[in-house]
């Protein structure tokens, strides 16, 4: 018996086959169809910014109208009342919702508008005021010393030089009405085949 | 014969839309771990001048080495969460992801109140105003696990966890398989299915070499933990962002830091725990 190795030579016309697929290939004749991107719109400058929710008062003032007066100009000579539905004609934009502290001179000085007072009668200045709020918010004051309420802005690494911002209360919370206001949210993300579009 | 050659010219037919020009270098280098620091240097000399050819923008890439002694934890408040996304939009800024197509390494899933149930949990919500009402928001990012999937079954070794507990990623080393984004369990992975396009306002020019500088087609990319910002002892943008302070970082290794206080004292809980990651991100709901 002798080893006959058969050569199988395929036909001719299969290597005309081959041919003819890649020239279709290269000029592109098969899968009209391309791949687009849909273009996403820029999110909103707000939704990135580093801010916080609320601008503090750094000193105490007030606008009304076109003119930004300090306190004591007019509460000099206005007899203090523990009635606070007196006070809405001039400072419209204050709204009371602090639970059972709603007695304006719990936080505020009767004789001394530009300053706030603290659980002991001491004045406290408006750039200290988280010191006013410590006394009755104890836990939350201590959260906040450690750094694990409210938001720190800079370094984690305390032995950096570089300078860790806290923000303080109130500029997240209103004095007068604390509770934190819902915020409108950044647009929805897309499924990921929702980028594409496949078009001749 | 003719037939093989035929079949191997529309084989590589799709090399006819190759779009940025072929660099050898780039092509040749080795991987991360094998970077002598004066090849280390040449390559973040190249990477400067693709950024300033692709993006008109003078950026300054770093390879910002890992510090001593520290391990990277993530808390997140719960109960403080409002589900704005803003921690989304700042990571997408500060690390040069893609805008088109659109990839966040952020991803927010609104649950119902009382449910930790995963499955019934929102990502597309739109609506006016956050919180809504008997919801509460879990925003998931890549928890940098302590024993990663996605390590585990890189088959080049692009991506390994360094000894800060990050996990990162070669990109020029990535073939892009996509075996990592199927072993991740949260997800965490992303993959640039085309080119990025990014505003050449937007980008962010302090890039480090692991981290934020602008990937190719291709390639997976992840949340590091803002390395070029924690190593150099800054907060991640996304902690930098939110409005409400839910979320806590910091060094684990040092018992007076802030992340330590609350792994000590708050009821801490992670995504899956029966997944065996072990990872560096914790959940946990407050008064």
């Amino acid at each position: 018996m002798t080893d006959q190795q058969s050569k199988i030579t395929p036909p001719l016309w299969i290597a005309l086959v081959f041919i003819l697929l890649a020239i279709s290939f290269m000029l592109d004749v098969w899968g009209h169809k391309k791949r687009y991107i849909k273009e996403r719109p820029a999110v909103a400058a707000k939704f990135v910014s580093n801010e916080t929710v609320r601008d503090p008062l750094e000193s105490p003032e007030t606008q009304q109208g076109r003119f930004v007066y300090n306190c004591n100009s007019c509460h000099r000579n206005i007899t203090p009342s523990n009635d606070h539905r007196k006070w809405t004609m001039a400072h419209k934009n204050v709204k009371m919702d602090h639970g059972i502290n709603n007695r304006c001179f719990n936080c505020h000085q009767e004789n001394n508008r530009e300053m706030l007072k603290d659980i002991n009668g001491d004045p406290v200045p408006f750039s200290k005021s988280e010191l006013v709020c410590q006394h009755c918010h104890g836990p939350k004051y201590r959260d906040w010393m450690i750094g694990v309420h409210g938001r720190p802005n800079g370094y984690w690494d305390k032995s950096r030089a570089g300078k860790t911002v806290k923000a303080t209360c109130v500029a997240c919370h209103d004095p007068h009405a604390p509770r934190f206001q819902p915020l409108e949210p950044a647009p929805a993300p897309v499924p990921v085949k929702e980028n594409f579009y496949w078009k001749e | 014969m003719v037939s093989g050659i035929g079949a191997m010219v529309a084989a590589l037919s799709p090399l006819k839309n190759w779009e940025d020009g072929f660099d050898l270098e780039e092509f040749t280098q080795k991987h991360y771990k094998e970077l002598t620091p004066e090849e280390m240097a040449k390559v973040l000399k190249r990477i400067e001048r693709k950024v300033e050819r692709q993006y008109g923008v003078k950026a300054n890439v770093r390879d910002i080495k890992p510090m001593d002694g520290v391990q990277f934890s993530y808390a997140l408040n719960l109960s403080r969460c409002i589900g704005c996304r803003k921690c989304v939009h700042a990571c997408v800024k500060e690390n040069n992801q893609s805008r088109s197509p659109e990839i966040q390494y952020i991803r927010v899933i609104k649950m119902k109140q009382g449910s930790m149930d995963m499955e019934k949990g929102e990502h597309h919500y739109d609506v006016q105003k956050v919180p809504e009402e008997g919801h509460f928001y879990m925003p998931v990012q890549c928890h940098q696990c302590r024993k990663p999937p996605c390590v585990k079954v890189c088959p080049v070794k692009a991506t390994w966890q360094e000894p800060d507990g990050i996990t990162v990623i070669d990109y020029n080393w990535c073939i892009g398989c996509r075996y990592c984004e199927a072993a991740c369990p949260y997800w965490a992975r992303r993959f640039n299915f085309a080119q990025p396009k990014i505003p050449k306002d937007k980008i962010n020019p302090e890039m480090a070499y692991l981290s934020n500088r602008p990937r190719d087609k291709g390639v997976m990319e992840k949340c590091t933990f803002c390395l070029q910002r924690t190593r150099q002892g800054r907060y991640p943008a996304c902690l930098e962002v939110c409005p409400t302070g839910s979320r806590t970082f910091g060094n684990v290794l040092d018992p007076n830091s802030e992340i330590s206080y609350i792994l000590k004292n708050k009821r801490v809980f992670i995504l899956k725990e029966e997944a065996g990651t072990l990872p560096r991100f914790f959940y946990y709901f407050d008064k």
